[in-house]
């Protein structure tokens, strides 16, 4: 098995995929932004997952005697103002937190992958059509449209996710159209069209493998900008709705006490910093390693 | 080659290294030539080093590559330890360079008067009104018909021909000592590349500089220069007069010429160069 | 195999519409190869998409490989099995994240043929090239390699037909010459009916056995190899091309 992939050229399908697979992951592994991006990544994950048995408190436990705490023995990163403990409903807000980006990108990148592929390839009215939708969304400056979506869906997570979507699909739309549009005219894309294939072949399998790696860099870099925005909305009470722990809703009850008990709005302000930081990092390295130009 | 007439550029052990994660990489090596105010041609195929050792002749080797040479003299001056503002001043006023697109080579936001003012301002104490006497000048001279028109085009006016003999006026209003043409005419359609070869040429004969032109295109070289370097991985294999190339040495040169089609070879196949690792090593 | 009957070829429409072809006349006869050469902007390029079914906005009656054309209509996938095309880019007419496994597979599976895997190491084979390249990027290959298996996808559907857009000129002479010598077996060996366009005189001569010579969207001559060879060329424009790309006037 292991001979067989370190030989000179791949003899199959499946083992070309394979080497294909282990050079990007080694590549991957061996950008440092893309490394440390991964690994903040990941303790997030962990937080998250682990939340339960990484916590010495209830996060929605309330101690009135305890309030505003210093971080100390007892409380590592010290209390609120209902006296929880801010470590444990830190690792509990990553929950949410890493819920929101994932649903975020999960519906916005597919949709606006969809719409830039469908307009740039097919241009014409299409285009017209989907970009000038696209523009009127854009126009929107992002935090404005989702606390007005919001207002209208009354608070809470879920509809905090479908308001940020709904701002965040026309930036993929944008990249996806443009590339789509230099590709459309492409030999490659011309000689797939000489070989037989219809449009449908052509734009899933010739053009929209080219899109991803731009639409995946976008996505990442766009991660921390979703955190600041749910955090936003969280912040003006349209986001998680308490008791839930979400980090931004966490800076937002901690801002009345800002000069008294910092340690309530920092420490998930520091943990959103770091967190966007990884995902920049994230992005900033995809950009490199998904670059085709950029192998060896 | 006579000794007595006195050389325009003289090149000795001309190398460009690269670094690389193996060490240096030379991708030009101990290139040697010497060459009056005539035409010489490089040819190449791609890789060969010919268009770097261009760049090295007017010292536009990029970073992170280093050029060296044992000895490079054009006229009286030594260029060989010239510092990046003994090159600035050289450039435009005693070597001028024409480069392949000038869809890439002309600014795109500046009128072509202004492109040929600009060398002008570089290099010498004109006023407006002679710079500006000048550039028209330079464009009647490349051929062009209406001057005037031309002064204030755009380069995107401009079709590809039109784009190169702008390129031309631009690297000859100083009257330079020695022009390279890299590709000149490899962008533009079959016919315009005639037209702009006998202006190249005849520019040359009537200033009496001296002229390397740089291409793949053995056949057209041979047309157009005296004298012919042949390249081959980053080193000079042959030296050949134009009109002797059928009686080539080097195997690579007889392939070269060997390999090209023509009608009077129609149907039967053409002969394959077989390359040999021995031609990479210095003889 | 092709007739062409008073073809016009236009791109864009409106004020900046450009008439690229004007009242082409052209026929090629079975096992013919006929060359189309001409300057950039002559207009070969855009007959040779016409016939290659990838532009539509033309008028004019062509029947090819049996089909007749209707302008405006794109023509049904099985006429693709019959006539292919050859790029002249070899950087740019393969898809660089596609393994040449998966760029010569594309076409096969489109077009229903059966045992794949020893159709792609047959046509690997046919252009030189052994079973080590078939799992490889486009960008692990050079020019001419590549050239290679852009003829070896379009062969290996086993066209009648074979269009070739200035298949060469990208590549360096004695790359050139290896990829001429791979065309001109390929055609022999299976009788192909080809078209070849190029701007370059001495090769279109070299391959072809009748030639058209294009400037501005008209076919001003047409010659035989013999013509060529001989140098009986009558147009101005001909002469020129001659001069260009042989050295030698007439």
């Amino acid at each position: 098995m292991s001979a067989s992939i370190l030989a000179n050229e791949p003899r199959s399908r499946r083992e070309a995929r394979m080497r294909q697979l282990k050079t990007s992951i080694w590549r991957v592994l061996r950008n440092p932004s893309t490394f440390f991006g991964g690994a903040i990544i990941l303790l997030l994950i962990v937080m998250a997952a682990a939340a339960p048995l990484l916590a010495t408190h209830d996060p929605v436990a309330t101690n009135l005697s305890d309030r505003l705490a210093a971080p100390g023995a007892k409380h590592w990163l010290g209390t609120d103002q209902l006296g929880r403990d801010i470590y444990s409903r830190l690792l509990y807000g990553a929950q949410p937190t890493l819920a929101i980006v994932l649903l975020v990108i999960g519906i916005s990148a597919p949709v606006g992958l969809a719409v830039g592929l469908l307009a740039g390839y097919l241009g014409g009215w299409v285009e017209a059509l989907l970009m000038r939708l696209t523009d009127i969304v854009l126009a929107f400056p992002r935090l404005i449209l989702a606390l007005a979506l919001v207002a209208v869906l009354k608070p809470g997570l879920i509809n905090a996710v479908i308001a940020i979507a709904i701002t965040a699909w026309p930036n993929y739309a944008r990249i996806a159209r443009a590339e789509a549009l230099a590709l459309r005219n492409a030999e490659y894309v011309l000689a797939a069209r000489g070989l037989g294939m219809g449009d449908a072949q052509i734009m899933t399998g010739q053009i929209m493998p080219a899109l991803l790696p731009s639409v995946a860099v976008r996505a990442t870099l766009d991660m921390a900008g979703i955190i600041l925005t749910a955090a936003g909305l969280g912040f003006l009470g349209l986001g998680a709705q308490p008791p839930l722990a979400e980090w931004g809703t966490m800076i937002s009850s901690g801002r009345d006490f800002i000069f008294d008990a910092w340690w309530v709005a920092a420490v998930p302000g520091i943990a959103i910093l770091v967190v966007s930081l990884g995902f920049n990092l994230m992005g900033d390295g995809l950009r490199d390693v998904l670059d085709p130009k950029h192998h060896e | 080659m006579s000794d007595t007439t006195p050389h325009l550029l003289s090149v000795e052990g001309l190398t460009v290294t690269f670094p690389s994660p193996q060490g240096a990489v030379a991708v030009v090596k101990d290139v040697s030539f010497r060459m009056s105010r005539g035409k010489l041609g490089i040819v190449g195929e791609s890789g060969s080093g010919k268009s770097m050792t261009a760049k090295a002749l007017m010292g536009l080797v990029p970073p992170p590559g280093r050029m060296t040479a044992t000895h490079l003299r054009l006229g009286d001056d030594d260029l060989a330890g010239l510092n990046p503002a003994g090159w600035r001043a050289l450039r435009g006023r005693r070597i001028g360079m024409i480069l392949q697109d000038p869809k890439y080579s002309l600014n795109p936001v500046q009128r072509i008067g202004v492109q040929i003012e600009e060398t002008l301002k570089l290099h010498g104490a004109y006023t407006k009104a002679e710079r500006r006497a000048k550039a028209v000048e330079v464009l009647a001279t490349v051929g062009i018909e209406d001057p005037e028109r031309m002064y204030r085009a755009f380069p995107h006016e401009l079709s590809g021909g039109m784009g190169q003999r702008a390129m031309i006026a631009i690297m000859l209003v100083l009257s330079p000592d020695l022009l390279i043409a890299d590709e000149p005419t490899s962008a533009l359609d079959v016919i315009v590349r005639e037209q702009v070869l006998s202006l190249i040429d005849r520019l040359q004969a009537e200033r009496g500089m001296g002229l390397i032109l740089i291409s793949h295109d053995l056949p057209m070289v041979a047309r157009f220069c005296e004298r012919i370097l042949v390249m081959y991985r980053g080193r000079i294999i042959e030296t050949i007069e134009s009109s002797r190339l059928s009686e080539a040495r080097h195997p690579y040169t007889q392939g070269l010429v060997a390999c090209l089609p023509s009608p009077t070879s129609r149907g039967s196949d053409l002969p394959v160069l077989q390359r040999d690792p021995a031609w990479e090593q210095a003889s | 195999m092709i007739e062409v009957r008073h073809i016009d070829v236009y791109h864009g429409a409106g004020a900046t519409r450009f008439h690229a072809v004007r009242n082409a006349d052209l026929t090629v006869a079975r096992g013919e190869s006929f060359g189309l050469v001409g300057g950039s902007g002559s207009g070969k390029s855009s007959l040779l998409r016409v016939l290659a079914g990838l532009s539509r906005t033309w008028t004019g009656s062509l029947t090819i490989a049996g089909a007749c054309m209707t302008p405006g209509v794109k023509p049904a996938r099985a006429f693709h099995k019959r006539v292919q095309m050859v790029f002249q880019d070899p950087y740019a007419s393969l898809n660089p994240r596609h393994t040449i496994d998966r760029a010569l597979a594309d076409g096969l599976e489109l077009h229903g043929f059966s045992d794949i895997d020893r159709r792609i190491a047959m046509a690997l084979d046919e252009v030189g090239l052994g079973p080590s390249f078939r799992f490889r990027y486009p960008h692990e290959l050079s020019g001419g390699q590549r050239q290679r298996i852009a003829i070896a996808r379009a062969a290996a559907l086993e066209p009648e037909i074979l269009l070739l857009d200035e298949p060469t000129s990208a590549l360096d002479a004695s790359i050139q010459a290896e990829i001429l010598n791979l065309l001109m077996r390929i055609g022999r060996e299976r009788t192909l009916t080809s078209l070849f366009v190029s701007h370059d005189l001495s090769v279109i001569g070299h391959v072809c056995n009748n030639v058209g010579v294009m400037q501005q969207g008209e076919i001003v001559e047409r010659l035989t190899a013999d013509d060529l060879v001989g140098g009986r060329v009558k147009h101005d424009y001909t002469r020129r091309l001659l001069v260009a790309s042989t050295g030698r006037s007439v």
